[in-house]
């Protein structure tokens, strides 16, 4: 039954700041990855309240009134998934008895199958809860092919967002909808907001041809009216299609979309890097 | 301890103070599971009828906070009322509803202030959080996936005319001043879609111009623009 952590790699490793927008940004990963699994909605549901109250645990308690680092991963079982909810910070508020603040633990207690409070690698807390993918008999998910080995980028700098995704299909959900929230907090009117959509399902689509393995990385942030993205590893060669200019005989879609695109070295691949802008006046 | 007075002597002012006392913890889980499937005072009413069974059977003799044995009761109270309800496998009507409130709200709000409103405008003028209108613009889009070209009525009919004054020479999206040919590719596209394309790339016009343009919603011009370019970004990697 107990397939360790360790040995096994996770399909979904997003790393982020703990603020208050973490939870849409995490609740939204978790529908883009239910699209592609077909999650059953009910259990989704579980798994989006659950996981919402641990990471809500780490926003309001792991590093006082401060934010901090935070990774959520998410790995697939045969009969079960398993979500941790990671920080580095001062460890677990002790359990409160009957104030109603307190109930965030009881919640992942009534919803996962299983919950355990480890401490986490960096000295902070780890929680890891299982959900059974079984409901009498019946798949609540289609599982994917296996994940990839995760060597992939960590976050570095305090407002960027690192998502490392296995299989590379996933990316098509998660990305657009990670993008988009970020889009929205930076204020992109509906208009360019919209746009957003096109970037990423291009970027999406893009990956699902020229990634160079079995794991995609994103990183993205946001300032105001801006959204950086940050793709890879593809193969290289494969996104200079992505960069014909306005005036080539065949401009790129994305080209015409954003405000950058450019291609960079990554290991033995590239990375495409696209900066969109609301400039509206 | 008022656990001990309404289940020993009975108190039924004990138990209506527990259940007072304890509301908040019902409201809270409620609003957890009011993701617009069914107004929010019958979650609440389901939540509160979890509590009072909770309230019932908690043995106050095993020295266990009755949080922790609350929580599991209502929760377990409001899933079943979901699964009764079948909102599980169904799309949710509220949800729905929300979505046209939404854009709704979107167009009065552009034509108020001259622009495309932005997320947190829309969610303060309905009072919904960002992450519901988040929710609401992709409920939007899938629903919109099925009425794609249906025509935007208007009333007037006026601004649908436009469409007819391009002819189908222009919408080659060969325009010499610009340069942009995406020539071949773009005969694989429909008519509306090579025009919706020349009127964003070409004409540079905002999706919300376009839409007052061709007489369609903000939201179906971004179906099209959605649609052609994925077309486009095979067409151009094959």
């Amino acid at each position: 039954m107990n397939a360790g952590v360790t040995t096994d790699f996770p399909i979904v490793r997003l790393d982020l700041e703990s603020k208050p927008q973490t939870l849409t940004i995490v609740r939204g990963m978790l529908s883009g990855v239910a699209e592609l699994l077909a999650i059953d909605p009910e259990l989704l549901d579980d798994l989006k309240t659950a996981v919402s109250e641990a990471c809500n645990n780490v926003v309001l308690h792991a590093y006082g009134d401060e934010p901090g680092p935070m990774a959520v991963r998410m790995f697939v079982f045969d009969d079960r998934i398993l979500v941790t909810v990671e920080d580095q910070g001062v460890g677990l508020p002790p359990e409160s008895a009957d104030r109603t603040e307190g109930i965030g633990l009881s919640v992942i207690r009534a919803l996962a199958d299983e919950v355990r409070f480890v401490q986490g690698s960096d000295g902070g807390t780890r929680v890891e809860m299982e959900f059974a993918t079984e409901r009498a008999g019946r798949p609540l998910l289609q599982v994917p092919l296996a994940a990839g080995p995760d060597q992939g980028w960590t976050l570095h700098e305090d407002d960027d967002l690192v998502v490392s995704l296995s299989p590379v299909g996933l990316l098509t959900g998660v990305l657009g909808r990670l993008a988009r929230t970020l889009a929205a907090t930076a204020h992109f009117s509906l208009d360019r907001f919209s746009d957003v959509y096109l970037v990423t399902d291009t970027i999406a689509a893009h990956a699902t041809r020229a990634a160079s393995g079995m794991r995609i990385h994103a990183r993205l942030a946001a300032a105001e009216r801006r959204l950086e993205l940050a793709v890879g590893p593809f193969r290289l060669g494969a996104s200079e299609i992505l960069c014909s200019p306005r005036d080539d005989p065949s401009p790129s879609p994305l080209m015409l979309l954003s405000d950058e695109v450019s291609v960079r070295p990554d290991g033995d691949g590239e990375m495409l890097h696209v900066v969109v802008i609301d400039h509206r006046r | 301890m008022l656990f001990e007075r309404w289940q020993v002597h009975h108190d039924r002012a004990a138990r209506d103070e527990l259940v007072q006392r304890f509301l908040p913890l019902a409201r809270k889980l409620a609003r957890r599971y009011n993701v617009g499937h069914e107004p929010f005072d019958d979650l609440l009413q389901v939540a509160s009828l979890g509590l009072v069974k909770a309230v019932d059977r908690f043995d106050c003799s095993r020295g266990n906070a009755f949080s922790s044995f609350a929580v599991p009761t209502i929760l377990g109270e409001l899933k079943r009322y979901f699964r009764d309800h079948g909102w599980a496998v169904h799309v949710p009507r509220g949800a729905q509803e929300r979505a046209v409130k939404v854009e709704d709200a979107q167009q009065h709000l552009s034509a108020r202030s001259g622009r495309a409103p932005t997320v947190p405008e829309l969610a303060e003028y309905l009072e919904l959080s960002i992450e519901e209108v988040l929710e609401s613009l992709e409920t939007a889009r899938a629903h919109h996936a099925t009425s794609l070209d249906a025509p935007h009525d208007d009333g007037e009919g006026e601004s649908a005319k436009l469409v007819d004054t391009f002819g189908e020479e222009d919408l080659t999206l060969t325009l010499a001043d610009s340069r942009i040919t995406i020539g071949m590719a773009t005969a694989q596209l429909s008519r509306r879609e090579r025009q919706v394309l020349m009127l964003r790339f070409v004409e540079d016009l905002t999706q919300s111009q376009i839409a007052e343009l061709i007489g369609v919603s903000q939201m179906q011009v971004s179906r099209i623009l959605r649609r052609s370019i994925a077309r486009l970004t095979e067409l151009t990697e094959s």
